[in-house]
């Protein structure tokens, strides 16, 4: 490599040549059009002058005070000319060359003025905001993404530049501007074809797998509602639970243990505000109406700093805005429940609402089987949601949202036998309301303040008696927040995007409230006891900044600090948590880690194995701390022609102060005492998860495999494997289309059967629990965990059939659950046969159930 | 107490999503090898006995094939001092020493092929049944029983009530009924009288002082008239009221031996372990002292 300190040295002797300026033309295109391969795909700009310099006598001259040498260009490793190599070393490297007499020289591009353009970006068709999409310049390739309210801002050079808005089932518009001041620009893009894949990580470029977001699932709505599913009702919870890394709880049931985590460390939010009790009919279905839903992220590691609260999973959920083009709906009826989503502008580009609703109706179906076969009337079991949003455009600055969530489930049997009436009853829901503000502070600012109300209510009667006695009792549970929190979104340069904000969440515990009356005409007696725990008031403040960076080409940052802080009976418990994820992206590979601080400020007391509605919300306290985890991740991505996608990521979590029952006995009765009840103790987990996806053509889907191991350590030191550590996890997912209007589509899920406690000896005990003296069994329960269930696995199909008709399309789909009749354990007893004998037994649920639906689009 | 029946309507919820099935699975539970139980409930003025064996798989269907304990060898303490050595007496191990009531013991047990067992318990002092009453309504034909006493102040109390009844014979004599136990079907205060037991096939309430605690407290029972009635209607009857002192031990034994036996009955409750306080073994070393009164009905009273 030549250096020239003083460049006119080299000028005067080139300007002295005879023949100079016919010579430099031709030399300049001899040399330009030399046809050049380079060793490597990645360099910095001095690799690269030194490859050409001792490879291939290309001299090159330059001020090393002027020309950072250190910075990285990629290159293609195919033979190519000399010119296409200097384009992308002017492009990646902000330099200018020009040749003089066979040598190149290199200089710094001069520095232009930079400009912003930003706006927002919708659907064309319906005026949703996109999330996500990606905006760049085609000639540097420096872009951004749209943030979860559309808005983007990107800050370029001025000039000729040609900006393409792009996102993944739509139509890519690029857009030639002479720009050269802040520029406003708000986009609508056109959908093209259906979302189909499962997109694992998602990036700036829209590669399905580019390793920028470790830990990262985003589930496209159609892909939920593609899949067969039980009874016909498609379901957010269960389909995630298909993906590696999230288990499933028992059979049938929607609670998720992400990466040896419990059901209780998964924040829930939809639009923003945490749900408490996030299914419906004892866990069978989630709460959430797939028909209502925009978006589905779900983050089992790699967390970034604006989430907190949980230790294990973060599930964003997003809701429809409302289409403010035109009035849509879409609606199914199906064999245990019904479905309708009705949205449109209320002034045209303005304002638009959305209204859902589902409702079950199973009650009445059975109703005469139940008295048939178990003499139970079934006065009411049935559930229902119902959603709405507002969205209200202010100004090009200014948007408003309101939306509106309120799901119950209501059960209530009676018996009559020999003039003794028994009627029992349970009524749970959640309500969740949010009001948020979107603001344009800035060209490369944007601010969205929420306030939001969740309420999750458990209510319990029961009244039995005669015409000589009468007993009624009644217990309610129930959890309130209040929150407020603002989110600001800064975007100084397309290297940085700066995430911050602060929330504060006033929390009102009721752990248990109830009362009791008995009145007996025989003896006169009359009996009532009213009891109530105080309401515990915690107040939750959190704050947290984060930046998403990109260092240098292809590597990217996402680091960040949340600061969360919990007052609760005159303590405070605070935490700072680092958060931190790298990805590198090297064409159609890539790697990332990420390291994920987490702290949760709240436990929930089990009161039954299977994610029951009884279970408790309690606060920290004293005695009993935040349960806080580390989790580490690493992992890598490929994809193949952008149609398969592989992926593999290890993780290792740890979980501090973690919560056990030692003595589970009727807590509920005992429940003012809790904290004698549980056993605090530390988990931990590592596994490896592994995916391919096939992202297009016919046959779309996706092979899941998990290899996890979950182990507890509680006070008695002895480690115990955790309840769902399944070694296991299969899942095997595909929709093929047979033709424009049919389509196919299965899974297959196989997992190890997950661990439960049973007792291995007995002994006699003094007492009996009957007039009858050998009555009188103690079991003994040795160690927790002991017995591993038998093995689940199942086939879901089902076949989906198109119709388009004037006014819409209908869709009928019919389906089989459990195609093959394994007969999967719900649960596991011991019991006695003929004989006296002991044996072990299972209940099996859902040994085969149909799915038929007729789905419409208007 | 209210008792959430959730799991009998999630079993309906699963017959609703079709046919729930039963299936048996081959399975063996994995044994541990068998503890030592150690089971000895002592009462003042009565010499203390040990009744030890071995445990059994839980799939055993009976405690026939349960494996007394032989050889082993007892010492009992009395407010730490040693006052017996106990040897193996035929099958049981018996004291020659009468313990009294207010007093602390404790034993060691030594065996030839396990860790030394230990344990230690105390007798309370017998709460005096202060009044006692039986009333017949005949309108609504049930029995009414009041019983007194006070709750001594300053410590921590606990009680294990029983009801038996005798009835005369043609000969004279005072003979139980066929049905071992009467019906207590409401007791003055739910949240007083706590468990429902059976010490010796006698139905008993099981409770503490917590909401007592240094008062005297009336427990009203009723019951079905037949507890003065017997299988000869309109004779004499006598009813015996136990009220027993029981230790800590002994109250938190039993209580969770009955809550042990309620959850059983629901597959998704969380499991627990009946109280021991026998180390390096299972089982109960606890005692009690009781007071007794004698209510007699005579019909045309």
């Amino acid at each position: 490599m030549i250096k020239c300190p003083d460049r006119s040295v080299i000028l005067l002797i080139v300007f002295m040549t005879p023949g100079f300026f016919e010579g430099i033309l031709l030399s300049q295109t001899s040399l330009l059009d030399k046809t050049i391969e380079l060793k490597r795909a990645s360099y910095t700009l001095g690799d690269v002058i030194n490859e050409l310099t001792l490879e291939h006598s290309i001299f090159f001259s330059f001020n090393d005070k002027e020309v950072d040498t250190k910075k990285t260009v990629s290159m293609s490793v195919k033979p190519q000319k000399l010119r296409q190599i200097l384009d992308v070393v002017e492009k990646q490297c902000q330099v200018e060359y020009s040749i003089h007499n066979d040598i190149i020289i290199l200089k710094p591009k001069k520095t232009a003025k930079k400009v912003t353009i930003s706006g927002y970006i919708d659907d064309a068709s319906t005026g949703e905001r996109l999330i996500n999409a990606t905006v760049y310049d085609r000639e540097t390739y420096l872009g951004t993404v749209s943030n979860s309210y559309g808005f983007y801002s990107l800050l370029l050079e001025e000039g000729d530049r040609e900006i393409v808005f792009d996102y993944v089932g739509y139509t890519s518009m690029p857009l030639k501007l002479n720009l050269y001041r802040d520029t406003v620009i708000s986009i609508k893009l056109s959908p093209v074809i259906e979302l189909e894949e499962v997109v694992i990580v998602g990036s700036r470029d829209m590669k399905i797998v580019s390793g920028r977001d470790p830990g990262l699932v985003k589930l496209p709505v159609s892909k939920i509602q593609a899949l067969p599913s039980l009874i016909g009702e498609p379901d957010v919870i269960k389909t995630l639970q298909l993906l590696p890394g999230i288990q499933s709880g028992r059979e049938g049931t929607a609670n998720m243990y992400v990466r040896g985590g419990g059901a209780d460390q998964n924040l829930m939010l939809l639009d923003d505000v945490p749900v408490y009790n996030a299914s419906h009919l004892y866990g069978f279905f989630s709460v959430f109406n797939s028909d209502a839903i925009r978006s589905v992220k779900l983050y089992k590691g790699g967390f970034p700093a604006r989430y907190g609260g949980r230790v294990s999973s973060v599930v964003d959920i997003r809701t429809k805005e409302g289409n403010t083009q035109e009035f849509q709906g879409k609606g199914s009826i199906g064999l245990m429940s019904s479905r309708i989503t009705c949205e449109g502008p209320i002034v045209n580009d303005k304002a638009s609402f959305l209204f859902s609703a589902r409702r079950t109706y199973f009650d009445l179906l059975t109703k005469s089987l139940f008295k048939k076969n178990l003499d139970l009337d079934m006065e009411a079991a049935y559930f229902y949601d119902l959603s709405g949003k507002l969205s209200y455009t202010v100004n090009s600055k200014n948007r408003l949202y309101w939306s509106i969530y309120k799901g119950q489930d209501k059960f209530v049997t009676s018996e009559e036998t020999n003039n003794y009436s028994y009627t029992e009853g349970m009524d749970w829901g959640n309500l969740v309301s949010s009001l948020r503000w979107n603001r344009t502070l800035s060209k490369r600012m944007f601010v969205n303040t929420t306030a939001s109300y969740s309420l999750y209510e458990f209510l319990y009667s029961n009244e039995n008696g005669s015409e000589f006695e009468n007993f009624k009792s009644n217990f309610d549970t129930h959890i309130e927040d209040f929150a407020f929190k603002t989110d600001f979104d800064f975007i100084p340069s397309p290297m940085h995007h700066i995430k911050f904000g602060a929330g504060y969440i006033y929390h009102a515990f009721s752990p248990r409230s109830s009362d009791e009356h008995y009145y007996s005409k025989f003896s006169g007696f009359e009996y009532y006891e009213e009891e109530k725990q105080p309401v515990v008031y915690p107040n939750d403040i959190n704050a947290y900044i984060e930046d998403e960076v990109q260092v240098i080409n292809n590597l990217h940052f996402n680091a960040g600090l949340h600061y969360a802080g919990c007052i609760v009976k005159e303590r405070y418990y605070q935490s700072l948590q680092p958060r931190l994820s790298v990805s590198y992206d090297l064409n159609s590979i890539s790697f990332n880690a990420s390291y994920s601080h987490m702290a949760q400020y709240m436990h929930l007391l089990p009161a039954k194995d299977y994610g029951s509605v009884t279970d408790l919300w309690l606060p920290v306290t004293n005695k009993i701390k935040p349960v806080r985890s580390r989790e580490y991740s690493l992992g890598s991505g490929y994809s193949l022609n952008d149609k398969y996608i592989f992926s593999i990521e290890g993780f290792y979590k740890e979980m501090q102060n973690i919560i056990e029952f030692v003595d589970a006995s009727n807590y509920t009765a005992n429940a003012t005492d809790w904290e004698s009840l549980v056993d605090v103790g530390k988990g931990w987990a590592y596994g490896t998860e592994f995916m391919v996806q096939k992202t297009s053509g016919r046959f779309t889907g996706w092979i899941g495999y998990t290899l996890s191991y979950s182990k507890r350590k509680f006070s008695d030191g002895v480690i115990i494997p955790f309840k769902y550590d399944r070694r296991h996890d299969i899942s095997v997912v595909g929709s093929y289309q047979l033709k424009p209007n049919i389509r196919a589509g299965f899974l297959w899920v196989y997992s190890t059967g997950h661990l439960m406690t049973l007792p291995t000896i007995k002994y006699p005990s003094i007492f009996a629990y009957s007039e009858y003296d050998f009555d009188n069994d103690i079991n003994y329960y040795k160690l927790k965990n002991n017995f591993k269930i038998p093995d689940y696995h199942r086939l879901d199909i089902n076949i989906s059939f198109d119709k388009q008709v004037k006014k819409g399309t209908n869709v009928f789909t019919i389906g089989i659950y459990n195609l093959y009749s394994r007969k999967n354990p719900f649960y596991i007893f011991l019991t006695k046969d003929n004989i006296g004998n002991i044996q072990v037994k299972s209940m099996c649920i859902l040994p085969l159930a149909p799915e038929v639906r007729y789905a419409f689009v208007f | 107490m209210i008792k959430l029946k959730i799991s009998s309507l999630l079993l309906y919820i699963s017959s609703i999503l079709l046919v729930s099935c039963e299936e048996v699975l081959n399975v063996s539970i994995e044994e541990e090898g068998n503890t030592v139980i150690v089971n000895s409930a002592f009462i003042p003025n009565e010499p203390i006995s040990f009744e030890i064996y071995k445990s059994i798989p839980v799939t055993n269907a009976d405690f026939r094939n349960i494996e007394a304990v032989d050889g082993a060898s007892i010492i009992l303490y009395e407010n730490g001092v040693t006052v017996d050595e106990i040897m193996q007496k035929s099958s049981a191990y018996q004291s020659d020493f009468i313990p009294q009531e207010g007093k602390d013991y404790s034993f060691l047990i030594t065996l030839s092929d396990s860790k030394k067992l230990s344990g230690q318990s105390y007798i309370p002092k017998a709460v005096k049944i202060s009044s006692s009453a039986v009333t017949f309504d005949r309108y609504n034909n049930n029995v009414k029983i009041n019983m007194r006493f006070t709750d001594p102040a300053e410590t921590e109390n606990f009680y294990l009530f029983t009801l038996t009844t005798l009835y005369k014979q043609m000969d004279g004599s005072f003979q139980p009924y066929d049905f071992n136990s009467p019906w207590i079907y409401a007791a003055s205060d739910f949240s007083v009288v706590e468990k429902n037991i059976f010490p010796d096939g006698k139905r008993g309430l099981l409770f503490s002082d917590k909401l007592i605690d240094g008062k005297e407290y009336e427990l009203v029972l009723t019951m079905w008239s037949d507890v003065i009635k017997g299988n000869s209607p309109y004779s004499t009857c006598k009813i015996c009221l136990q009220l027993s002192s029981i230790s800590k031990d002994l109250y938190l034994y039993g209580k969770s031996f009955v809550e042990q036996n309620a959850s059983g009955m629901n597959p998704f409750d969380e499991y627990f372990n009946v109280y021991s306080n026998i180390e390096n073994g299972l089982g109960i070393f606890a005692g009690y002292s009781t007071s007794f009164d004698t209510l007699t009905y005579r019909w045309g009273d």
